[in-house]
């Protein structure tokens, strides 16, 4: 009986923020910003019994060299998994679930047991490859990101909350306090602020308290140092670590009767990796360059509805 | 040789030539240190006062509001500057994709302008030249020491890019000119990072260092474990509301300025160490930790059935057919 009892105590794996409503349904297609579960593979190979972490799915991209639909891949922070990890998609159902099995980890450039990177980034490949079987594709991804409605936004929510990834971009000085970026993620929805720095550098800890530096980065703030904020909620919690971070445009607009709907577009410009230690509710978070993802690794291809806006709709 | 620059509303010079206007905005930082090189003391509590109130306009914001005060930390400068200018020059936003595309444009036609003037001119200390994202078009021009004849000099280059797009020009000071930007960033690194001989990384000895100081002088000891810098800016953590120490200050900028030499001008930026603590956002969380409202996820019932049933039915079932097995066998053995 003991033995059951210390064997029951690992399910409870997980000591997390609740996520935020809409973010841990199951997508399919999978789309940027919603809640991914990741499990630690035993020795590299079969997976653990359980789930160890939680975090956001950031944009979809494809990997040249690979035929489709075996060339799907889905980015998220490399500090949230480590290569070979399993991920479900939003989770596992039991310990022997894989309904929602959307891939392993394949490439990581967060440098777990220290060190300095560019980029704190992850590459899930979006297939099933048991041993010497070949490899079964998973699930299918759209690159658009998901919206709560009822989350503030800088501006009107879109119509059928999502928007389509019109392109990534590079952060430049030019946007430092004069442009405004959302942030979809599993445990605080969609937030926004304003980019303070593009060019910041954090030193940090990994999971085992190893020092890793990480440069640049993007800080984003909902407040200035005077106080004054657009709102007064979390911008970020725990957990929202892989969160696309984007700059949300109004694509297209239209009147039907009475009411006006609105379609919004995303130019993503990062991936939100670390936040606040202190502070309710948090006011700031900073994020990856999306853009280094394809500078790290050439051969994958960031994917975009564009260039003709109408799909992105 | 420390001379202390007054603590006042940015100075700002309102021009116009040739039907362009033109403002040139220069910084205020609280202490300005030149033993080694300059090093710009920033303190986030030694807040500016405005007298009368100035009219600032945020990001995406088409109206403007008034600030009497403002914390005096470097960033908080950089961001008030942008404000001010927008609410003076009553630019606005837009938030149509197609706009943000015309604005990215104009940056795309000026950005060579600045390679040009690198060769014809001298670097002039500009760190970039770009165009906010404002209707209409703003044209940034950030320098490092401007003067009225580094400002001339570009805005000729500047004035048919103003005309074409009706667009104000903005002269910003700042620290970082882009001939020694990669060297600011080295002598910050130098200052907060240390590489062992295995390879490994560490916190920085002058890190480390200007710790025990502000334990010295604040009897406070911090177990920080994440932290922010920029190339050319040092944020030093203080405790919140400490107040301007200016013998604290020139230590800290000499401990600083040991470990990041002189070559290059810096920032010292001195900030909240409880604001700028930072750590990743997608680690497993220590269940002691219920600062943000974390909470137990319970196992499902699924999980529970196959905890408390499956997986020791699947266990202890064949280990009861096998001593079955076994005690008949026993039995039987005993039988014959």
């Amino acid at each position: 009986m003991l033995v059951f009892l210390v064997y029951g105590s690992g399910i409870i794996y997980a000591y997390h923020v609740p996520a935020y409503p809409g973010y841990d349904s199951r997508y399919d297609p999978l789309i940027g910003g919603v809640q991914i579960e990741i499990t630690g593979a035993i020795f590299g190979g079969p997976p653990d019994l359980f789930p160890y972490n939680i975090c956001s799915l950031s944009f979809p991209v494809k990997i040249k060299g690979y035929n489709p639909p075996l060339d799907r891949g889905f980015i998220t922070a490399g500090h949230c998994v480590r290569t070979g990890d399993y991920i479900d998609q939003p989770k596992k159902l039991s310990w022997f679930d894989w309904s929602n099995f959307i891939g392993r980890v394949r490439r990581n450039s967060f440098p777990h047991g220290g060190g300095t990177t560019n980029v704190d980034a992850a590459l899930i490949y979006l297939a099933h490859c048991p041993g010497n079987y070949p490899c079964t594709p998973t699930r299918n991804f759209k690159p658009f990101i998901f919206e709560n409605n009822s989350t503030p936004y800088f501006g009107t929510p879109d119509y059928n909350r999502e928007v389509g990834i019109t392109a990534y971009i590079t952060p430049t000085k030019v946007m430092e306090d004069n442009v405004i970026v959302h942030k979809s993620g599993r445990s605080t929805g969609v937030t926004y602020g304003i980019i303070r720095q593009i060019d910041a550098e954090i030193q940090y800890s990994d999971a085992d308290g190893n020092p890793v530096t990480l440069k640049p980065a993007i800080y984003v703030s909902r407040c200035d140092k005077r106080g004054v904020c657009f709102y007064d909620r979390h911008i970020t919690l725990p957990h929202d670590s892989g969160a696309v971070v984007y700059i949300r445009h109004l694509i297209h607009s239209e009147r039907i009767g009475n009411v006006y709907i609105y379609h919004y577009g995303a130019q993503v410009i990062g991936i939100l990796v670390v936040g606040p230690t202190f502070g309710v509710p948090t006011r700031y978070f900073y994020a990856t360059w999306a853009v280094l993802v394809k500078e790290r690794w050439p051969d994958l291809e960031l994917v975009t509805c564009g260039p003709d806006i109408g799909r992105c709709l | 040789m420390i001379s202390t620059i007054l603590i006042n509303p940015i100075n700002i010079k309102a021009n116009s030539s040739d039907e362009i206007v033109y403002e040139v905005v220069k910084k205020n930082p609280n202490l300005e240190i030149t033993v080694c090189n300059e090093t710009y003391v920033y303190w986030q509590f030694n807040y500016r006062i405005f007298d009368p109130p100035v009219a600032v306009r945020g990001p995406g914001l088409n109206e403007s509001t008034y600030i009497d005060k403002m914390p005096g930390d470097y960033l908080s400068e950089k961001g008030f500057i942008v404000d001010m200018l927008a609410a003076k020059y009553d630019l606005k936003h837009s938030n149509w994709y197609h706009y943000y595309l015309f604005i990215d444009s104009i940056n795309k036609e000026i950005k060579p302008l600045q390679d040009k003037i690198f060769k014809e001119k001298g670097e002039l200390g500009i760190n970039w030249i770009g165009v906010w994202y404002t209707i209409p078009p703003s044209i940034v021009v950030t320098m490092y020491k401007i003067t009225n004849e580094k400002v001339n000099i570009v805005l000729e280059y500047l004035k048919p890019y103003a005309k074409k797009y009706n667009a104000v020009v903005f002269f910003i000071e700042d620290y970082f000119p882009a001939s020694i930007y990669e060297k600011q960033g080295e002598a910050v690194r130098r200052f907060y990072n240390k590489w062992l001989p295995s390879g490994s990384l560490e916190w920085g000895d002058g890190w480390k260092e200007y710790l025990k100081l502000v334990e010295e002088y604040y009897n406070l000891t911090m177990n920080i474990k994440g932290w922010v810098y920029a190339p050319g800016i040092a944020n030093l953590p203080i405790p919140p509301n400490a107040t301007f120490n200016k013998e604290f200050v020139e230590k800290a900028v000499s401990i600083l300025r040991r470990y990041a030499g002189c070559e290059v001008p810096l920032v010292a930026n001195f900030v909240d160490y409880l604001e700028g603590q930072v750590e990743p956002y997608g680690l497993p969380k220590n269940p002691s930790d219920t600062l943000r409202n974390t909470k137990l996820e319970t196992p499902s019932l699924l999980d529970l059935i196959t905890l408390f049933m499956i997986i020791p039915v699947a266990i202890l079932l064949p280990i009861i057919l096998v001593l079955r097995k076994a005690n008949n066998n026993k039995k039987r053995k005993n039988f014959n």
